[in-house]
């Protein structure tokens, strides 16, 4: 019941925003660990993308974590996106008349694009899931092995097989991009909202924005700039059985 | 100097308003905007026109009545600055400029420039003060308060009112406001009974008005005529959530919106 | 004739406050809700009575012509509060305030009020903390102060540049407190139009809605009238633009008796006039004078820049003349004083202008520690004039500030109606002839939150008996004379507007009943001002319509009031024949300039009355009397 007040209000509105965010900064953060792994060598991100799946298996079973992960993940997508839909609603109704000039001066580029780099982020997370994960949108044929009885996609070969596309991955670094300025505004805004921020922090809570935006942007975008540049090598196929492409079984 | 105006028009809360083009000539630059106004006034009266209505009072920049956008900005071109304070001097002659009223659904055009932020009132009526009744009270020094928190009190209660933080919000939020009222009493050691049920009423009755929510654009200080920092907002939101989730809950509606 | 009789209670004037609680009649906290009482204006003394009242249990009715209770001119109020705590050890005291402020209005002003302010004063600081306004404080946390004009103490409390703006929110918060809990109720944006008197007794007021033009009644036990002061009946001075007598005149109208119309307060540095399109003129608190130093260039139309001319060729005659009060004479000395080196063909560059100069303090003290202090001011001059401060002095002239005269009241701050009770700068009250300095502030909120809200239960303890509504003809007659004004005016369709006329009077006040004044100039004055209220009455025009927001006829309706006021104030200065304090006469100076007091015929108050429409004023006075401090001439040498 308080709970329920308290998301109500704007300000509480805002911070289920917050918190929100938080939990998705640090989910890519973790991501971007994963995918730095490319730079390895091709074993690496396919014995890490099987540990995600055996991860506390004597407990979850095959893959549990991960599905719990995914579960808290699609939470906060919703929440973080139904939140914002009701305050777009509460701001759009709090000035019924628009102003013919409304000259923008302090606010960041960020800050005014939030909107856009959100809906751009998520037709990407869409798409995202559905090439890598389940494998249904495939601009080149996704592969899957069998890998101790379970389906399992070949993380280095696919990736390859995407990025070497050069519009794949220009969209990709596209998107990126968005998340980074979502991120430069989110990063330093979620620390607003949650009131750390004074006058002395200020300045230290904007480089942490830039640190963590350009940080993320750099680290996502140089695995499909470095397949498209060829800088990563392909991958050696062998010993490897290929699961029928139209499969969309997959974890 | 001369200066083109487009002045918004505007007969009553539910009329339809427009902009209204008028030349003036004679302009000084030290005059100031309101002056440059009441010229504009003073040639429609001798004409037997309705003259621009605007709301101004000390025109000293301290009461905060006064409330036009300038060129899309609350307050014109200045920083720290109410539109009474600023001075031709900021325009060049020849200049076009758009004068428009404050616009948020919680501040009805009255007429013309002149807006009702009486929302603002119930604000504080929601909360906004420490209760007290005159007569005799405890002596000041009893209760010391340092330096430092008397400065950072002081800053957020120069707040004037004026609803230019509103104005000038993409999202017609009174954030700012709220949080420097919040803020200043909030900081000070009198205000430490009240202080949770204030917070929790005052954000309640900001919804309830049908303001907009922050999404840390900034704007707002930056037109703040007196430089009343975001960090209030935060600081706002903090003692928000405390009062909300930690608090023992005080029952206390909000005040009706008219 | 008036019956003005002052009721200040017997015994010693230590006593008086005290012995005059134990007496008066009181109103049970049960039978409070009973009682009907309009405040008309909130400003610092308005809004404290109306949240006081309201705080007591009495149904309050607050009504101002903003568009919220906020925005009332005591924000404007920079400098800070006086108050006797005697927190610099250095010798203050309520004796010593009371002193202060009597020499300070050159003994006109009435004894009994002058101490009760002294002594109500500390609690106003109380009261103001508790209410959570943030006085400036020191490094261990106790509260500071500083020096303000004409006294010797620092007693001066403070919030940067801004007590008077926060100590009206501390006013404005409590009263809002008491609209939330339904005690009271707020009428903004609305003007009153006259007050109603039945059976001898003020019980009820007239307003009009400025946003619909609707013209309403509200029936009251008792009326507050809170309306401020009339300083811009000059056109320019340092008032807000609204600021007008129309509240105390129509009151005056009704019966209420007018004291001292005269004495007006010039404040001494103001920026100077830039241009005739000027409405407003703005003014830099006192407080500058603590640290900066008065001075004009000893040769007259010198052009050199202020650094080009050495020490030993600038005059700073505040100095040189009172060497012991210096630069912080009090503000009709000092303003005074402008006028006459500037009268000498001194002034800053042949202007009417002198220096203010922060070099000293700043090379002293260094920039941070001034600017800290004066910040805001500095910042504001510079943003008017263009120049910093911190590297040029100041240029400042006198301005009207500050109307000591107002609705003559009892102890109890009833007007000569009963009912009808009048305080802080619309009262004629404390401050006799000059005002020193932090020193309203101080009289609002006594007024406010001490006295009135302990005195008026006096003449209120049993009248709810007879309960008068707004259905008894009174109203419906004085509603329908209002509107039958409002008409008239809106009938004017002339050629010139209620502000060029209104400006003209402006001009004929500053030059003939300003800081000097004489027999023949106020003579003068009267027949211009006399020939203004023909162009009022024939040569106006008021355009759009009545029944919607028309500033110009809130302008027009206010012009009337003004345009009768100054009149009064010509023939009150005329037949004040003598100079104190601010009112300054040619004809009665000293050899030096200074004022010449006439003891023998004028230690009195001047009340007048309105004898009708188009007939002369009639004269009445209060004999002050002077036990506790008697007469001498004041001097600040």
């Amino acid at each position: 019941m308080r709970l329920l007040k308290f998301y109500k209000t704007a300000v509480g509105k805002k911070v289920v925003v917050a918190i929100t965010g938080v939990v998705l900064i640090l989910f890519l953060i973790a991501h971007m660990g994963g995918n730095l792994k490319v730079f390895a060598g091709p074993g690496v991100i396919d014995e890490y993308a099987m540990h995600l799946r055996t991860l506390l298996e004597p407990i979850f079973g095959w893959g549990g974590v991960l599905w719990i992960m995914r579960a808290v993940l699609l939470v906060c997508v919703l929440a973080h996106i139904v939140t914002v839909a009701l305050l777009i609603y509460q701001n759009k109704r709090a000035r019924p008349q628009k102003y013919h000039r409304h000259d923008l001066q302090a606010s960041t580029l960020a800050a005014r694009l939030m909107k856009f780099s959100g809906a751009v982020i998520l037709v990407f997370i869409v798409l995202h899931i559905l090439q890598f994960t389940t494998g249904t949108v495939q601009p080149a044929p996704v592969l899957f092995h069998e890998e101790d009885g379970h389906m399992m996609a070949d993380v280095y070969l696919n990736l390859y097989a995407a990025f070497s596309m050069w519009w794949v991955s220009a969209l990709y670094i596209f998107v990126m991009a968005c998340i980074c300025i979502h991120l430069y505004h989110g990063g330093w805004s979620f620390l607003q909202t949650f009131g750390a921020d004074n006058q002395d922090r200020n300045k230290a809570f904007r480089v942490w924005a830039w640190v963590l935006s350009l940080g993320l942007f750099i680290g996502f975008s140089s695995v499909p700039f470095c397949f498209w540049t060829g800088i990563l090598p392909p991958p050696t196929i062998s010993g490897v059985e290929h699961a029928p492409a139209s499969s969309t079984e997959g974890h | 100097m001369r200066v083109i105006l487009h002045v918004w028009r505007q007969d009553g809360p539910d009329a339809k308003g427009g902009f209204e083009r008028h030349e003036l000539s004679n302009v000084e630059v030290d005059m100031s905007f309101l002056e440059m106004l009441d010229t504009l006034n003073e040639q429609l009266i001798v004409a037997g026109q309705d003259p621009v209505t605007f709301d101004s009072d000390c025109r000293e920049g301290i009461c905060g009545a006064c409330s036009c956008v300038i060129n899309g900005r609350p307050h014109g071109p200045g920083q720290k600055s109410t539109t009474c304070q600023i001075r031709m001097r900021a325009f060049r002659d020849g200049d076009e400029i758009w004068i428009e009223p404050f616009r948020s659904g919680t501040f009805p055009v009255v007429k013309d420039l002149m807006v009702d932020r009486t929302a603002f009132e119930r604000i504080i009526e929601a909360g906004g003060y420490i209760s007290t009744h005159s007569g005799p009270k405890p002596e000041p020094n009893a209760s010391l308060v340092p330096h430092p928190i008397a400065e950072e009190a002081m800053d957020a209660a120069e707040c004037i009112g004026c609803g230019a933080c509103v104005a000038a919000c993409p999202n017609a939020a009174a954030m700012l406001f709220t949080a420097a009222k919040v803020s200043h009493l909030g900081l000070l050691p009198q205000g430490q009974p009240e202080r949770w049920k204030r917070a929790k009423s005052m954000v309640e009755q900001m919804d309830e008005e049908g303001f907009g929510a922050c999404t840390n654009y900034a704007e707002c200080q930056d037109v703040c005529p007196k430089g009343v920092s975001i960090r209030f907002i935060g600081r706002m939101n903090r003692d928000y959530m405390k009062a909300s989730l930690c608090e023992p809950e005080v029952q206390i509606g909000p005040l009706k919106a008219h | 004739m008036l019956e003005l009789d002052a009721k200040i209670p017997s015994g010693d004037i230590r006593d008086k406050w005290r012995n005059h609680l134990e007496h008066v009649k009181l109103v049970g906290p049960r039978n409070r809700p009973k009682y009907d009482i309009v405040v008309v204006g909130t400003g610092l003394a308005g809004a404290a009575a109306a949240a006081s009242l309201a705080a007591q249990g009495y149904r309050v009715h607050v009504m101002c012509f903003q568009d919220s209770s906020r925005r009332a001119h005591s924000v404007a109020a920079q400098g800070g509060i006086n108050a006797p705590k005697n927190y610099r050890n250095d010798g203050d005291g309520i004796s010593r305030l009371f002193y202060d402020t009597q020499k300070g209005g050159d003994f006109r002003a009435r004894e009994a009020n002058v101490w009760r302010l002294a002594e109500v004063a500390t609690g106003i600081i109380d009261q103001c903390t508790a209410q959570g306004v943030p006085f400036a404080r020191e490094y261990g946390g106790q509260l500071a102060n500083r020096s303000f004009g004409g006294v010797l103490v620092e007693r001066t409390f403070y919030c940067r540049g801004q007590t008077g703006q926060q100590l009206m929110l501390g006013a404005y918060q409590a009263l809002h407190q008491q609209v939330a809990a339904g005690n009271a109720i707020m009428y903004p944006r609305t003007e009153m139009q006259d007050v109603v008197n039945i059976d001898g007794r003020c019980r009820g007021v007239v307003y009009r809605c400025l946003q619909t033009g609707e013209i309403r009644s509200i029936a009251a036990d008792a009326v507050v009238l809170a309306s401020g002061g009339y300083g811009n009946v000059f056109f320019q001075s340092t008032n807000a633009f609204n600021c007008n007598v129309t509240a105390a005149w129509r009151a005056h109208k009704q019966g209420a008796g007018f004291a001292n119309p005269c004495y007006v307060q010039i404040h001494p540095t103001c920026i100077p006039v830039s241009g005739d399109f000027q409405c407003k003129l703005t003014l830099m608190s006192e407080s500058l004078r603590n640290d900066g130093r008065v001075w004009v260039p000893k040769k007259p139309g010198d052009t050199r820049s202020p650094d080009q001319i050495p020490e030993n060729e600038r005059y700073y005659y505040l100095e040189e003349r009172y060497p012991s009060f210096g630069n912080l004479v009090p503000r009709d000395v000092a303003a005074r004083n402008a006028k006459y080196v500037c009268d000498d063909g001194l002034g800053v560059g042949g202007k009417r202008q002198v220096y203010l100069d922060f070099a000293d303090a700043i090379r002293d003290r260094g920039e941070k520690v001034i600017g800290e202090r004066y910040g805001n001011l500095f910042d504001m001059y510079e943003e008017i004039t263009t120049e910093s401060p911190y590297k040029v002095p100041m240029r400042i002239f006198p301005a009207v500030h500050y109307c000591m005269g107002g609705l003559w009241v009892d102890y109890n701050l009833m007007t000569n109606i009963p009912g009808l009770y009048a305080i802080g700068e619309a009262n004629f009250s404390d401050h006799g002839a000059n005002r020193l300095g932090a020193s309203s502030l101080m009289q609002c909120l006594a007024d406010g939150y001490m006295i009135l809200p302990q005195t008026i239960n006096d003449s209120l303890h049993d009248i709810y008996m007879d309960k008068v509504t707004t259905e008894h003809p009174a109203f419906a007659q004085h509603e329908q004379s209002v509107r039958e004004h409002i008409d008239g005016l809106m009938a004017r369709r002339g050629s010139r507007s209620p502000m060029a006329i209104h400006k003209e009077l402006g001009e004929v006040m500053w030059h003939h009943c300003g800081m000097a004044r004489t027999a023949e100039g106020l003579n003068e004055a009267i027949s211009k001002i006399d020939s203004l209220k023909e162009a009022f009455e024939h040569d106006m025009i008021v355009p759009g319509r009545a029944d919607t927001t028309n500033q110009a006829l809130e302008r027009a309706g206010r012009l009337g009031d003004f345009l009768d006021l100054a009149h009064l104030m010509c023939r009150d200065a005329l037949e004040r024949d003598e100079s104190c304090g601010c009112h300054f006469r040619e004809e009665h100076q000293t050899d030096d300039g200074e004022v010449v007091r006439n003891d023998d015929e004028f230690a009195n108050v001047t009340v007048w009355e309105w004898k009708g429409e188009g007939s002369p004023h009639e004269k009445n006075t209060e004999t002050l009397s002077f036990d506790a401090l008697p007469l001498m001439t004041r001097s600040y040498k």
